[in-house]
């Protein structure tokens, strides 16, 4: 009897033992990981300044004022006009099919010469 | 005595210095808990505010127009510094700043000394990696504009501390700022905090998507400024806007300034680009049949003792498109008699006149024009042809945006919604607006406007050349004067309509044909190009020739 309730000291004791030692390791866990996040935040604030003022920078380059300068002094390109704008009608659907079967040979013959140049390569 | 009570006895001896502290833990828990509590989280506890990020402004197709860029301050704990002069030394030279200077400063009253407040990532990361004492390092915010100037009318610029002081920036405030952001944070020891709670992620605030488009915006603002360096202009804008929404494509000011919008806070006397009104309500109110003449005196009429109205050209008979289209002021004045003041002044409002346009920008005018009850028969006849009465150049170019789009005046807006564009009102009926468009694209392909036309496509407008009125004399110059042209293109289906306002234009030229009607043309070259917008126009019209002997010599 004397045994059996010293067993079920023992067991609480360890439990509560057990208990403190957890909410003790969960404490210093938190402030670990508080630690972790705050230093995860400053550089995932460092990264997003990086990141802003290098998208900063490409906006600047493709200003239209800096675009259009280069486009003038490094291409030497002229603004185009309304006369160069094609309109292309929509082709019919004979024509369409003419173009498919077409650019379909041209494709083959491509195919049938580049066949005949690796035959006529020296091994 | 038993074992048992032995046992007691000196467990209880053992741990008697237990209860007085047991009662000293009592007391701090129970009794004093929230002053200590409230004294420990002031020593310990933070809220760390993250600096509010200001949401970014994009064009039309999302292309950055503002964007907050981080920026890192550093400064200075002066009671903290042992040695200025060594930290002078040091420090001056990483910011970029002398080293002589930065004592001074360190030398003046005060406890904290910001000593720049622009540094990049790497500056701000040697300075932390210097680790001199006393100074420190923050992050914040800075706006930034990656077009530089383009467009800086419209979108306005933010005050020091991020608060909109101008333009889409301060009318928008409220919507582009955002709150600081709030962690609650322990700090230990060293100084460094332990996160404790509190978003984790950064809170971003939706972009404000503005209207304008970028592109065009640079091709309105180039063609003003070289017009601007060829006619050495006091000042002028351009603006294109979508007629089939009222949606604002580009605002262009000459000179730019991001504390004013001359477009919608300014207004001026617009001149024969106004007859528009007068032609609209004529046709609407039957007042002249398409084939009646008005005779146009020959160039002058004596409308009072002292009061005379000339033409640039004397005119003999005209119908109402040649009075349009040779832009005579005579026979608008006298259309403007049948019609009568109260029915010109009902159609000016009708074309959203005289009222605000809710653009929604700040400090916008709405014009001015005398009161219905005050008004003479000598001032409607000059109201008619555009003098005496003051618009806002986005008032005028939401009247012919209506004409464009068939006879609907829609609010003009800048900032892209999810809603509808708003409709104002309809202005005339179908046929009217039909005839008044015919008897505009008169005038650029054989009228007045002919330095507007664009082979391939029609193009319809009005040119506008004021007087402008001398403070000193209060009488209309005879050298100096406000040009301007506005129309639209293509006639078939409007994609866009361009208003072209130039003051004061030096050199010999000053009538809009000259000078506004070419920019529009360089212009809307340019916006159809870069749409892609198919020719409505019989294939190979001449270029910007006039056709005849009477549009050779109208220049008005």
């Amino acid at each position: 009897m004397i045994r059996q309730r010293a067993r079920r000291r023992t067991v609480t004791v360890l439990i509560l033992a057990l208990g403190a030692g957890f909410l003790a390791w969960q404490r210093v866990q938190a402030t670990r990981l508080g630690y972790e996040v705050e230093t995860a935040r400053n550089r995932a604030r460092v990264l997003r300044g990086r990141l802003m003022s290098q998208g900063m920078e490409w906006e600047k380059a493709v200003a239209p004022a800096q675009v259009a300068r280069h486009a003038r002094t490094r291409l030497r390109m002229e603004p185009a006009g309304p006369e160069s704008v094609r309109i292309l009608e929509a082709a019919s659907s004979s024509a369409a099919s003419g173009i498919r079967v077409w650019a379909r040979s041209v494709e083959l013959l491509g195919a049938v010469r580049q066949g005949i140049s690796s035959l006529r390569r020296p091994i | 005595m038993d074992i048992r009570a032995r046992l007691v006895w000196a467990a209880a001896i053992a741990l008697s210095p237990l209860i007085p502290l047991t009662a000293r833990l009592a007391y701090l828990q129970v009794i004093k808990h929230q002053n200590l509590s409230t004294r420990v989280s002031d020593e310990i506890d933070r809220v760390s505010r993250d600096a509010p990020r200001r949401a970014d402004i994009l064009d039309r197709s999302g292309r950055v127009l503002a964007q907050s860029v981080p920026v890192w301050s550093c400064f200075i704990d002066k009671p903290i510094v042992k040695d200025p002069h060594a930290l002078a030394r040091r420090l001056g030279p990483i910011i970029g700043l002398p080293a002589d200077g930065l004592l001074r400063r360190l030398k003046a009253a005060g406890r904290f000394l910001v000593v720049r407040e622009d540094l990049d990532l790497q500056t701000a990361e040697k300075v932390t990696a210097s680790r001199l004492q006393g100074v420190g390092i923050t992050a914040g915010y800075q706006r930034a504009y990656p077009n530089e100037d383009l467009g800086r009318s419209v979108i306005g610029t933010v005050s020091h501390d991020g608060r909109g002081l101008a333009g889409i920036e301060l009318a928008f405030d409220g919507r582009l700022v955002q709150e600081p952001e709030r962690h609650e944070v322990l700090r230990d020891g060293t100084g460094r905090q332990i996160y404790r709670g509190g978003p984790v992620r950064e809170a971003r605030s939706e972009p404000l998507r503005l209207t304008l488009d970028r592109n065009f915006q640079f091709y309105a603002e180039e063609a003003l400024a070289a017009a601007a360096a060829k006619y050495s202009i006091a000042s002028g804008l351009v603006l294109v806007q979508d007629p089939s929404t009222g949606r604002m494509l580009a605002m262009a000011s000459y000179p730019q300034s991001p504390l004013r919008n001359a477009a919608v806070q300014d207004s001026y006397e617009p001149g024969s680009t106004f007859k528009l009104v007068t032609a609209a309500a004529a046709l609407a109110e039957s007042t002249l049949r398409e084939d009646e003449t008005v005779f146009c005196e020959n160039g002058s009429w004596a409308v009072a003792p002292g009061v005379t109205i000339t033409d640039h050209e004397p005119e003999g008979a005209l119908t109402l498109k040649g009075i349009i289209g040779h832009s005579s002021n005579i026979g608008t004045a006298k259309v403007a008699e049948r019609l009568g003041a109260m029915r010109f002044y009902r159609y000016s409002q009708a074309f959203g006149f005289l009222n605000k346009t809710g653009v929604g920008l700040p400090g916008e005018t709405s014009g001015s024009l005398k009161p219905l009850s005050d008004m003479t028969r000598v001032s409607l006849l000059a109201a008619s042809y555009g003098y005496g009465i003051s618009v806002s150049p986005i008032q005028l170019i939401g009247a012919y945006s209506a004409v464009a789009n068939g006879g609907t005046l829609y609010e003009p807006t800048v900032v892209l919604g999810d809603s509808d564009p708003v409709r104002v009102r309809r202005i005339a009926k179908e046929d009217t607006i039909r005839r008044l468009t015919a008897i505009l694209e008169g005038v650029v392909e054989e009228g007045t406007g002919v330095t507007a036309r664009i082979p391939g496509y029609r193009v319809a407008g009005k040119t506008g050349t004021a007087r402008k009125l001398d403070p000193a004399t209060k009488k209309y110059s005879t050298s100096k004067f406000v040009a301007s042209f506005v129309g639209f293109v293509p006639v078939s289906k409007p994609r866009f309509t361009i208003l072209v306002v130039m003051d004061d234009p030096k050199g010999g030229a000053y009538y809009g044909s000259q000078v506004a009607a070419p920019v529009f043309a360089k212009l809307a070259r340019g916006l159809l190009t870069l749409e892609g917008v198919p020719p409505d126009g019989p294939v190979g019209l001449a270029a910007a020739a006039p056709r005849s002997k009477a549009a050779q010599a109208a220049r008005f």
